[in-house]
């Protein structure tokens, strides 16, 4: 009789385990933060009038060899106030754009987000195991991140695809500020 | 025993169209990464029937060059694929330096060539959701909001709002036959992933209810299987 209770409890944890995890995939791609959301949260409700980047010439190869490709768009938007900057970016992870969040003050990141969610596979880089990684880091002079980022198994393309915009959105800070 | 002997067997054959099914289906879908099945889609006529996949709206806009036309979440110039954009266009002008997609939601600003050079959305600097799209006699865009008209600047930067009666807005023309026809042809084929029909074929759910019906049995048959199996091999042994 106890081993069956306990046989009963097992089965009711895995149950429960497996409907979790059924739950949260069926809910995995989307809108988790707005982008205007975000943008007001980073500036406590009074967001800076965005300006505009236009990626021509070196800096547009810059961001190719960033991306291994082109950016989807020629001109990116960014908000600014003092050294702070925040950047909505987008990048496919394996076929539909990722939207992400960065925001970089003195040349390193302070806060990443991932505000829409495309892809059927590979939602858990949302999670604050995988963004808080990013925190503090920087770019060396290769233009690489100073900090490893671990993997997730099963989103390779995913992480790949916010390790590449982490770089972008630190670089272009970098742009930016230097040219003020 | 000699019976469920009997029934195991019949029951075994049964299902064995429906495990074959299952396997196969479940093998692919266990390599859909590495055969890249979320990134082929399927273009057979029956197939895209069972989704119920016919016509779509089709909706264009004529410029002084091109023709820009949407349909379901796709953006095409002159009939070619051009950009995703699930929201439905209001409207299309061309400047001196650009086309302008009005959606429902945003600016598109894209090269002659469609190049994508900026989304602009109420978020990076547009006055408010577009309801339609005009030129005025400078050749700058007007922007349709619900009770103000907006003039843009040439790089669609700053809007300000427009004094005096507004331009012609753009509307739409009817499609015409073989753009509507690669249009259709186009999203028709990138509707439905290889990926989702193995699913579907692996759940039943291709052949609609009945098919789910028929999954849900083969189900009940495995596990009648798996029971009856180790009965007749528990009395086996037992003799």
């Amino acid at each position: 009789m106890t081993h069956l209770r306990r046989y009963a409890s097992k089965t009711a944890l895995l149950l429960t385990a497996l409907l979790m995890a059924l739950s949260s995939s069926l809910s995995a791609k989307g809108v988790y933060l707005e982008p205007a959301t975000f943008i007001n949260n980073v500036f406590a409700g009074q967001p800076p009038v965005p300006d505009k980047l236009t990626l021509s010439g070196q800096l547009a190869q810059d961001v190719r060899n960033i991306l291994e490709h082109r950016y989807k768009k020629i001109r990116v938007t960014y908000w600014q106030d003092a050294q702070r900057t925040a950047w909505i970016l987008e990048e496919i992870g394996k076929e539909r754009p990722i939207t992400a969040g960065f925001v970089v003050e003195n040349n390193k990141i302070e806060d990443f987000k991932v505000l829409i969610f495309r892809e059927s596979r590979g939602w858990e880089i949302r999670n604050e195991f995988f963004t808080r990684q990013f925190s503090g880091a920087f770019l060396k002079t290769n233009s690489r991140l100073n900090q490893s980022i671990d993997n997730i198994t099963g989103a390779t393309m995913s992480v790949n695809a916010m390790k590449k915009l982490s770089r972008m959105a630190l670089f272009l800070h970098n742009h930016v500020i230097t040219q003020q | 025993m000699f019976k469920l002997h009997i029934w195991h067997r019949y029951v075994g054959v049964l299902s064995a169209i429906l495990v074959i099914i299952l396997s196969v289906t479940g093998l692919f879908l266990n390599f859909t990464d590495q055969l890249e099945l979320d990134a082929k889609h399927i273009a057979n006529r029956w197939l895209l029937e069972r989704y119920r996949i016919g016509q779509f709206e089709v909706t264009s806009f004529q410029t002084e060059q091109h023709l820009v036309s949407h349909a379901s979440n796709y953006v095409f110039l002159d009939g070619k694929y051009m950009l995703n954009s699930s929201k439905s266009l209001v409207g299309v002008i061309e400047t001196d330096q650009h086309l302008v997609l009005a959606t429902q939601a945003s600016i598109l600003l894209l090269t002659p060539a469609g190049d994508l050079v900026d989304e602009i959305s109420e978020l990076t600097g547009l006055p408010e959701a577009p309801l339609g799209i005009a030129k005025d006699q400078q050749g700058h865009p007007v922007l349709r909001g619900i009770n103000t008209y907006w003039k843009g600047s040439a790089e669609l930067s700053a809007w300000q709002p427009l004094q005096g009666p507004h331009p012609k807005w753009v509307a739409p023309i009817t499609t015409p036959g073989e753009i509507d026809s690669a249009v259709q042809a186009y999203v028709r084929s990138h509707e439905i992933t290889l990926e989702r029909m193995l699913l579907d074929l692996h759940s039943g759910r291709l052949l609609g209810s009945v098919g789910q019906n028929i999954m849900s049995l083969a189900a009940i048959l495995f596990i009648l299987l798996a029971i009856s199996g180790t009965i007749i091999w528990l009395r086996k042994s037992t003799n």
